[in-house]
């Protein structure tokens, strides 16, 4: 989400300054600010036009409106979004619930639940530099927080109090999985596990890669046999459309969906290069999970050791199942887009990136054809 | 403990060692596999389908990945 409005702002062609400048620029804007770019951002969501049939659809994901809401601006400091209704055309997409599920796993969350805690109760990691300061303040008030009233993002209230049981949540409900880490204590952390849920996620998933990789093992082969399933491809994604889109009936989830990505984004984007935060934490490396390492060894809260794999696989995965949802591999002739390296990019190169780090983060290798005994078969 | 004639005899000689790793080089030169794979043409179908990922992908750009290159586009 911020990594994708702090682009908004770059020039053409731009340096690794430019990107750099853009971005803490954005990072030490007023929260009040950040809050509204979010409810802009919101407003301006990807609808197709006409909106898609179907409420809950990547081309028309909620039909609930955002705050209208317009800064007085200086003149001296621009607008964090370009969008300036009523003339505006230019729509925003927001990733998938999965890249918020893949960056929390890192547990960058808590590590700077850490950072923040130390910083505002003494001077145990140093003071912050000036622009880590608004860093500092903006991410307490909307991250660590309880929103402002009547915001899209304001989920937390006497129903649901806490921010991270509310995002666990949603990750259970959508695709039956858990983050790797418990509570600080290392108790399993306490939610609410809904009933509905998405239990087959994983495995149809890692299914479908499975079938994919055989696709991108044969699709050169001219001299043997070809087991590439096309329709088994689009039967898994099928399956896969089916129960995320049950999920997201009539906007459902959406709303939980848009405040976890921002919240992840906002610190991936801030461990993307060395930041005024990282700066100040002294934590300057490269690699987005070298400096996540950095961080947490200096507040004693170890990060994931697959960090890298997590950041690597969150992107690509997002976009892949954001196309899963608009239902375009239920046809099987759209199957070979998925192993096929083309001319002009697709969705292949997303595919084996997804595979390797899949592979990596759960120890299940989906490059192994599948074992089967045999049995008696009963219809 | 074997003797200079024995050692000799299961030693290869200097030419014996220059045909033997012929040989090998050869082998190891059929056996290498081209990995280099070319982009291939789809059917109207799957090119939609790779069109609308591009576009995805493209309304997903963030500020520190690398630059999408035209053809991508």
């Amino acid at each position: 989400m911020f990594r994708q409005l702090a682009f908004q702002k770059l020039p053409a062609s731009p340096t690794q300054a430019d990107k750099e400048r853009v971005a803490t620029d954005l990072l030490s804007r007023h929260p009040f600010e950040i809050a509204m770019a979010l409810e802009t951002v919101w407003n301006h969501r990807f609808v197709l036009n006409p909106p898609a049939s179907e409420l809950g659809s990547p081309a028309n994901r909620s039909i609930l409106d955002g705050l209208e809401f317009s800064l007085p601006t200086r003149s001296d400091v621009q607008p964090i979004t370009r969008v300036s209704p009523p003339t505006t055309n230019i729509f925003f997409r927001w990733d998938h619930l999965i890249y918020a599920f893949m960056i929390e796993n890192t547990r960058v969350y808590e590590i700077f639940r850490r950072v923040v805690h130390e910083l505002v109760h003494g001077e145990k990691l140093g003071t912050p530099l000036p622009d880590a300061v608004a860093w500092l303040r903006t991410t307490e008030e909307l991250f660590y927080d309880d929103t402002a009233p009547f915001r899209i993002n304001n989920l937390a209230s006497h129903i649901r109090p806490d921010l991270r049981a509310i995002r666990r949540n949603a990750y259970q409900r959508m695709f039956s999985m858990d983050l790797n880490h418990g509570a600080d204590d290392g108790k399993p952390y306490p939610y609410v596990r809904a009933e509905a849920a998405n239990t087959e996620f994983v495995s149809t998933l890692e299914e479908l890669l499975r079938e994919v990789w055989i696709g991108m093992t044969y699709v050169t082969a001219t001299s043997s046999s070809n087991p590439t399933d096309d329709s088994k491809i689009s039967e898994l994604a099928e399956k896969l459309y089916g129960m995320l889109r049950s999920r997201r009936q009539n906007g459902n989830l959406s709303r939980e969906e848009f405040d976890a990505v921002a919240t992840m984004s906002w610190f991936h984007l801030a461990l993307e290069y060395d930041s005024p935060i990282v700066h100040s934490l002294r934590a300057e490396a490269n690699g987005v999970e070298q400096r996540l390492f950095k961080i947490a060894e200096r507040v004693a809260l170890p990060a994931h050791g697959l960090a890298k794999n997590f950041f690597d696989i969150a992107d690509p995965l997002s976009r892949f199942l954001i196309q899963i949802e608009t239902g375009t591999y239920t046809n099987a002739a759209n199957a070979p887009a998925l192993y096929t390296r083309v001319a002009g990019g697709g969705p292949e190169a997303d595919l084996r990136t997804i595979i390797t780090h899949w592979t990596a983060i759960t120890g299940h290798d989906v490059k192994a054809r599948k074992v089967s005994t045999t049995s008696m078969v009963t219809v | 403990m074997a003797t200079e004639k024995e050692k000799a005899a299961i030693m290869p000689s200097d030419q014996q060692f220059e045909r033997l790793t012929a040989a090998v080089e050869a082998i190891a030169a059929r056996a290498t596999i081209t990995t280099t794979v070319e982009p291939r043409p789809l059917d109207p179908s799957a090119n939609h389908a790779v069109a609308e990922y591009n576009a995805i992908a493209l309304s997903l750009r963030t500020i520190f990945e690398p630059a999408i290159t035209s053809s991508q586009a």
